[in-house]
This record gives structure tokens, sequence and C-alpha cells, in this order.
């Protein structure tokens, strides 16, 4: 007995790819046909069922009015603005980061910045002298010239006594 | 001379096909009016749904006039056509969002109208109904595909393009399309058996 037609044999049946040994065989087996034939036959009323569903369709058609695009939409439909384009925002970016990074101080030398207002804070401190010694703050920033003395049978002052 | 309809169909050489196409394509609508029927049946073969493929060929047709400009006559008009019109079902299907609601609302309408428009030569009722549930179980074995391979084979079964044809239509190699069309028709094939063992 025959073998029957391999899967692939009947489906280049179908697409009427067949070789002459399947056709032939095609011929004789009555099992091979029916399968086929049965497939084909399903594969037509597919077809008929969508011919008949699209037959009375017409397309209303009108076409777009023409407009007048704008000089940036026609610019921007070719490819070498896309790349002029790229390359600006790449440039910007650039110029605008190493502005930023110029602008803002370092990290460090803000640390020593503030380190150093720190120890002006505490020179100042250190060297703040109270009201009531500022006579002889002022003498010994003269020099080392002696005061002059008081004329005699003169009080000195209460403050100075404190 | 070279006739619009020799332009359409393809079958003049290709120096003549490049000018007369730029020709034709300023003349858009003997264009729409000779191949609105097939990119409708395309569309309605893929997407299994008539609105949804009544949309897509207006929406086909409108891409094709914006772009015809850049239409360079390398294949026939029908092919250029039939490209847009399947990249349009494609995206169509793409779009999960929009299939969530169209599975809620559609339900299994369509393949009932479409089978209630199969010719009908059968002898009883009882032959025209299993004509009907045979011709369901094609369609729902042709929802099962994947996009490229219901593409493949709508062209094939449907329009009966030739497999040079739809490689040019779909961008695929002659192999990838018969690969394709073997898978699809296994498919169909086996859902016609599932359907015999219980109709």
């Amino acid at each position: 007995m025959k073998e029957h037609l391999s899967e692939q044999q009947l489906n280049d049946w179908i697409l009427g790819q067949a070789g002459s040994d399947a056709i032939g065989h095609m011929e004789t087996c009555a099992n091979c046909r029916r399968e086929a034939e049965e497939l084909k036959g399903a594969l037509d009323g597919f077809q008929a069922s969508i011919h008949g569903a699209a037959e009375g369709y017409r397309l209303i058609w009108h076409p777009p009015a023409q407009r007048e695009r704008p000089v940036w939409s026609r610019v921007m439909t070719q490819r070498w603005a896309y790349a002029v384009a790229l390359g600006a925002i790449f440039v910007m970016s650039v110029v605008l980061l190493r502005f930023d990074h110029r602008q803002r101080p370092h990290p460090v030398a803000h640390a020593i910045g503030e380190s150093e207002i720190l120890m002006q804070i505490q020179a100042d401190v250190s060297d703040y002298v109270p009201s009531a010694l500022e006579p002889g703050e002022l003498l010994l920033a003269a020099g080392e010239q002696p005061p002059p003395t008081a004329p005699p049978g003169r009080k000195t002052p209460k403050s100075t006594r404190r | 001379m070279t006739s619009m309809l020799q332009v359409v169909e393809g079958a003049i050489g290709d120096d003549d096909r490049r000018a007369a196409s730029a020709a034709l394509l300023e003349d858009f609508d003997s264009v729409v009016l000779q191949h609105q029927q097939r990119i409708h049946r395309v569309l309605l073969g893929m997407l299994r749904d008539s609105d949804a493929a009544q949309t897509l060929t207006q929406e086909c047709f409108l891409r094709a006039y914006e772009s015809r400009g850049r239409y360079r006559g390398e294949a026939s008009v029908s092919t250029w056509l039939i490209r847009i019109a399947i990249n349009l079902a494609h995206d169509y299907h793409r779009n999960r969002r929009l299939g969530f609601w169209r599975r809620l609302f559609a339900g299994d309408n369509d393949v009932g109208e479409m089978a209630a428009r199969l010719p009908s030569d059968a002898a009883t009722p009882e032959q025209d109904l299993l004509a009907k549930e045979k011709l369901a179980a094609v369609w729902s074995a042709v929802e099962r595909l994947a996009p490229q391979q219901r593409a493949v084979f709508v062209l094939r079964f449907v329009e009966q393009l030739s497999l040079e044809e739809i490689a040019a239509a779909t961008n695929l190699k002659l192999g990838t399309v018969k690969a394709h069309l073997f898978r699809a028709l296994g498919t169909v094939r086996k859902r016609m058996k599932e359907w015999q063992v219980s109709p």
C-alpha cells in the first residue's frame, strides 16, 4: 500500500507547488484527496466570506485640504536637521555644565573659607579689650612712652579706680 | 502608451512603471477607486472587525495620499498600499488598551456575520449549517495566528497573491513567507480536525 502524503506535501498541493509525485498520488489516493479538498474547501469558504462582506463597500474619499506647512515642520522632515539639532543640544549642554561648574564654589575651598572665618572670630574675641582697659591699650599701642603725669592734687577719675 | 490600469496591476516595465506611477499618483481618486476593495478585504481578514477595517481603509488611503510624494515606484501601487494597510493593522493589534475594550464588546458577532455571507449552494439546511460552522472554525484558527502569519495567510488565500508578491508586500524573505504559510495552514488544519471531532 502506498504511503499517504506528508503534511508538507499537502501544504505544497494547497499552495499549488506540489511536485509530480504528489500530484500523481493525489489522483490515486482518495484519502489524501479528501483531506486536501476538505481544507481547500474551507479556505475557499473563508475567501468567499471576506469577498462577500467587502462587496458593497465603497470608500467615501475626500482628499484632505492642502495646507501650507510651517517652516519648522518642513525643515524638520530633513534628516540633517535632526543631526544639527542634536549637535546644538550637545554643545549647549557642555557649555551650561562648564558654566555651572565655574559658578559653584569648590567644596574644599568652601571649608577652608569657613575655618578662616572661625579663626578670625576667635582672634577677634581673644583680642577683645574691655572698655575700662582701653586707655591702657591705647598707651601700649602708642609705644613705650610713659603717660603724662597728672598735676599734683588732682584726683583720678572713679572709673579708672574700679 | 501606458494605461492607468497597467500601472495599477504592475504589468509594465520598471522604467515605464516609475514614470507612469508618479503621474498616476497625481490622480489619486483613481487609485482609491481601483484599490479600495482589496485594501478593505485585507484589513477585514486581518482584523475580523468590519468597523475597524473601514476606519483603517480610510486611514490607509489618507497616509498614502500624504506620502505619495515619496513613492518611487519600486513596488507596484497595490503592493505599496497593502504594505501601508498591514502596518496599520499591526499597529492596531499592538494597541493593548484598545484591545481590552475590543475584546470586551466585540464578541463573535463578526464571525457570525461573515459566516452568514457564505454563498449558500448547500442542498439542505443541515449542509448549510455545517458549512457555516466549518467557516467559523477557520476564522477561529485565523484568529489564533500571529499578526505576521495572519497577514501572509490573508494575502495568499483571500487575495491570491503569489509568494513573491507577498514577500514584497510584507518585507519578508521568500523562505519566511513560506514558513509562515506552512505554519498557518498547520494551525487551520489542526482546528479543522478538532472541529470534525467535536463540531
